[in-house]
């Protein structure tokens, strides 16, 4: 109770500062407190500048994703208890494969982009009238779909993902499950739309399977598994005919140019 | 790109300008670009993130799939019960009528709710709903609604400016002109031009200091609506949820769903009394939300709280599996942030401040407010739940009324024939406003002069009220405002949150005095609305509302204005309460 804890955070205003650096803030710690509850403290006691994204404090919006003591976590579901332990401090820096705005903010319009890219809605098979009454819907049907669309956008899959870090193309964990969410929705026949941002070298295909994803997620869902059967189903695609092999990469625009 | 003072602005043309992305917005963005008009949304955080991804519970829409003599009717009836009739018969008439579709409308866009064994959409019972009603997807229903709406409107290709905070409307002679925004990711200036304009920026709990809403929840638009000459009404309806977390510190205020009692979930007092039973003996802990909320209270007070002063929630009789079935986030919730199994151990719960019933006084069927060309819909609007909303209406009238908005707004952009002007000199008054606190070099920190309005309307304007605690309130709040001419926002204009908070603050601080004004008119108690000094319902002041409006000055002056009248056919559906129309639980 109300023990005092190192924090040590990654500052960076560019307009103002020559290069990133380590602020040191103690923080008055409580039984358990959050690592966002830190930040709150460091923000309304020391500094109101420092910049963070938060917003539900419930582990519900993504907003709050960094990287705490080495690892890309939710600030709000990580107690501050379970992470000091291993450094004796908490460690802040912002999420990785994205542009930094400020201190532990970063740059997010790449990451919306290739979201976009891969059509996440759903494009029924037949146009359904206004009038007509919803689809009866199995139970073990919903529960597959279901663990994929509670994906809360918080980027930690893409901080943690590799090949993210070394191509910037590739379309990145979130957007494969979202086009997994709608291609295999028994209501879907969007197939044709997708394949071509999905069998491509910056798609699917550029999945190592590393797993970072699937141990990162907050949500707990099972996103390198719901990619490889992405594949699967592009191979039978492919493979049946329906679809041409498919080699050229999409262009990328780069964030500088797009970011809004 | 222009120039003001040495700021420069970017202008963003669109026949119409929705302001949030919650619910409300994102609905109104569909309806507005499903005929063909163009529509930009602008929202303080990203996509996918505002306040409406909390909600847990459900979405109330009488399909009848469970229990077959539900119907529109009935709903509309326990909508009208549970608002003490203060609220629009004509907005819960359209609401009850309109939410079933909107719901299997959502399905058709690909949402999943939870299922019945036959397959068709489950409905889960919730308090004061006669019926079992609420559509759900597990308790993340708010989640799934927002990803619904948030991949229809990716699909019609609908703008969307993330992080962008409107700070003040513009209006011309024939309509809205547009709004002022800065971007919060380099502080850039945005002028959007619309003739028309949708407000959908959600509530304000955050006045109080302990709620169950998102840091997002500061009322800037009601504040931008009642600046542009719209009125406020019904302020003083401020809804707490009976059960919000108790401890840690951190998690206070955060929402225990009222699901948890929909599942068979049962409040203990310290001495192990299932306490209802002396409140509300026939509805229990189902009860409508202000019963249970002050029941809670008023264990505490009389010292039969648990340590940190709430109630105990026990599900545990359910068992593991159900519970991880039916409740999985709360579980998780509970496990993560407060170390707590469910299934195993009871919650430890107290009132929190939820929901805001009062707000942007509008037109029933089409969302207008006074003002030509502004509408609003959503939490932001007033009208539809009176004293006291039902669990789940509100993503009802999310839909309902974030349709209607946007139809409407979309019609009157088609009809105008004007090109909305702003004067640059209005626009460099406004930037000049918005940069003072970054440029004040000593002042009153924004962090210290919210927590102090928290801490006066939790204490004067709270679950329990009195005219002289409101008054003593009322003088405090009128203080502050003066504090917050000289707040000092040190930093720059890239994202920099304690310049953010103290532009919200000039929100929170008029919403405060509205609230506390509004609580000292209204000399009864009604729904969520409780006064010591009048603890009873005044049968002369359930046909009067309270509404605000600016006044030459730009001050809020208040007037009662008559509930508008029932029709003879909804007076028909409302028959069967005529014996109790107080709205009363029985005792
Ligand atoms: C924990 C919790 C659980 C709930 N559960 C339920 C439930 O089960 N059923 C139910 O019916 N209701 C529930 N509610 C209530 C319901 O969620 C809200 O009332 C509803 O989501 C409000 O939606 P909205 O669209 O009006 O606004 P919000 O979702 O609050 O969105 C407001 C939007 O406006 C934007 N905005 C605000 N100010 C500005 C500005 N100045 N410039 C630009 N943008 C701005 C915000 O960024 C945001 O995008 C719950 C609420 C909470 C807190």
């Amino acid at each position: 109770m109300g023990s005092d804890v190192l924090f040590q955070v990654m500052r960076y205003d560019p307009r103002r500062d020559v290069e990133p650096y380590w602020a040191e803030y103690p923080v008055a710690v409580d039984d358990g407190d959050t690592v966002l509850m830190g930040l709150m403290r460091i923000r309304e006691d020391i500094d109101g500048s420092l910049a963070f994204r938060a917003s539900c404090r419930s582990g519900i919006c993504g907003s709050d994703g960094m990287v705490i003591n080495g690892r890309s976590r939710l600030a709000c579901k990580t107690q501050v208890a379970a992470v000091v332990s291993d450094r004796g401090r908490v460690v802040l820096e912002p999420l990785r494969n994205l542009r930094y705005v400020k201190d532990l903010v970063v740059d997010q319009t790449p990451f919306w982009q290739k979201f976009r890219r891969v059509e996440p809605y759903l494009m029924p098979e037949e146009p359904r009238s206004a009038a007509e009454r919803p689809m009866v819907l199995p139970q073990a049907e919903f529960d597959r779909l279901s663990k994929a669309s509670d994906c809360i956008f918080c980027e930690i899959c893409y901080s943690e993902c590799p090949i993210n870090g070394v191509d910037r193309g590739f379309l990145g964990p979130q957007a494969l499950i979202k086009a997994f969410r709608f291609e295999f929705d028994p209501r879907d026949d969007g197939a044709a739309a997708r394949y071509a941002p999905l069998s491509n070298v910056e798609g699917a295909w550029r999945c190592r399977t590393t797993f970072n994803c699937t141990d990162s997620c907050p949500k707990g869902i099972p996103i390198t598994e719901g990619i490889q059967r992405l594949k699967r189903k592009l191979v039978g695609e492919l493979l049946s005919g329906m679809q041409p092999a498919y080699r050229t990469p999409m262009p990328v625009e780069s964030p500088e140019e797009t970011s809004s | 790109m222009t120039a003001a003072g040495g700021q420069a602005w970017e202008t963003l043309r669109h026949d119409v300008l929705v302001i949030g992305a919650g619910g409300a917005g994102l609905r109104a963005a569909v309806a507005v670009s499903e005929v063909g008009l163009s529509v930009g949304v602008v929202s303080k955080s990203l996509l996918g993130k505002a306040h409406t991804v909390m909600a847990e519970g459900g979405v109330a829409a009488a399909l009848g799939h469970l229990d077959a003599e539900d119907s529109p009717d009935v709903h509309f009836r326990d909508t009208m019960k549970s608002g003490h009739f203060v609220n629009s018969a004509r907005m819960a008439e359209l609401l009850t009528a309109e939410a079933p579709e909107r719901v299997w409308e959502l399905e058709r866009w690909g949402a999943v709710f939870d299922r019945t064994p036959a397959g068709q959409i489950l409905q889960r019972a919730f308090g004061a709903h006669s019926y079992r009603r609420l559509c759900h997807v597990g308790d993340h229903t708010g989640k799934e609604l927002l990803r619904t709406l948030q991949n229809r409107v990716t699909q019609l290709g609908v703008a969307f400016y993330p992080e962008v905070i409107v700070t003040r409307l513009f209006r011309d002679d024939s309509g809205m002109a547009g709004a002022l925004a800065y971007r919060r990711v380099d502080g850039r200036f945005v002028l959007l031009r619309a003739p028309a304009i949708v407000l959908a920026t959600g509530g304000w709990g955050r006045v109080y200091a302990v709620t169950s809403n998102s840091w997002e929840s500061t009322g800037d638009g009601t504040a931008l609506a009642f600046a542009a000459g719209a009125d406020l009404m019904d302020m003083e309806m401020v809804q707490f949820h009976p059960t919000g977390m108790v401890w840690p510190p951190g998690v206070r205020g955060l929402l225990v769903t009222e699901g948890v009692r929909g599942e068979g979930g049962i409040l203990l007092n310290a001495q192990g009394r299932r306490f209802m039973a002396d409140y509300d003996p026939k509805r229990m802990e189902l009860s409508s939300r202000d019963v249970v909320a002050r029941a809670i209270y008023q264990e505490v007070q009389a010292g039969r709280g648990t340590p940190h002063g709430g109630a105990r929630l026990d599900i545990t009789a359910r068992g593991a599996a159900f519970i991880s079935r039916k409740l999985p986030s709360m579980r998780a919730q509970f496990l993560a942030l407060a170390d707590v199994d469910i299934t195993r151990e009871a919650m430890e719960v107290a009132p929190t401040c939820h929901y805001m019933m009062g707000g942007v006084r509008v037109d029933p069927d089409t969302c207008a407010t006074r003002v030509p060309g502004l509408f609003a819909a959503g939490e932001v609007a007033a009208g539809l739940h009176g004293a006291n909303r039902l669990g789940g209406n509100s993503l009802a009238d999310l839909l309902v009324f974030g349709k209607r908005a946007g139809d409407a707004a979309a019609r009157f952009a088609a009809a105008s024939v004007h090109l909305p002007v702003v004067a640059a000199s209005e626009i460099e008054e406004e930037v000049a406003r918005v940069l003072a606190p970054l440029r004040q070099p000593l002042g009153p920190s924004p962090y210290g002069l919210h927590s102090a309005l928290q801490e006066v309307m939790t204490r004067c304007g709270g679950i329990v009220r009195s005219g002289p605690g409101l008054q003593n309130g009322l003088q405090q709040v009128l203080e502050m405002q003066e504090r917050a001419a000289r707040l000092a926002a040190p930093g720059g204009t890239l994202y920099n949150p304690g310049w953010n908070l103290a532009l919200e603050l000039d929100a929170m601080l008029l919403l405060g005095e509205a609230i506390l004004r509004s609580a000292l008119e209204r000399t009864e108690s009604r729904g969520a609305h409780y006064r010591t000094d009048f603890p009873e319902e005044d049968a002369a002041w359930g046909k009067q509302n309270v509404v605000i409006t600016r006044d030459r000055g730009g001050s809020p002056s208040l007037r009662t204005v008559p509930v508008a009248a029932v029709t003879p056919q909804q007076q028909r559906v409302l028959a069967p309460l005529t014996q109790d129309v107080t709205g009363r639980a029985p005792s």
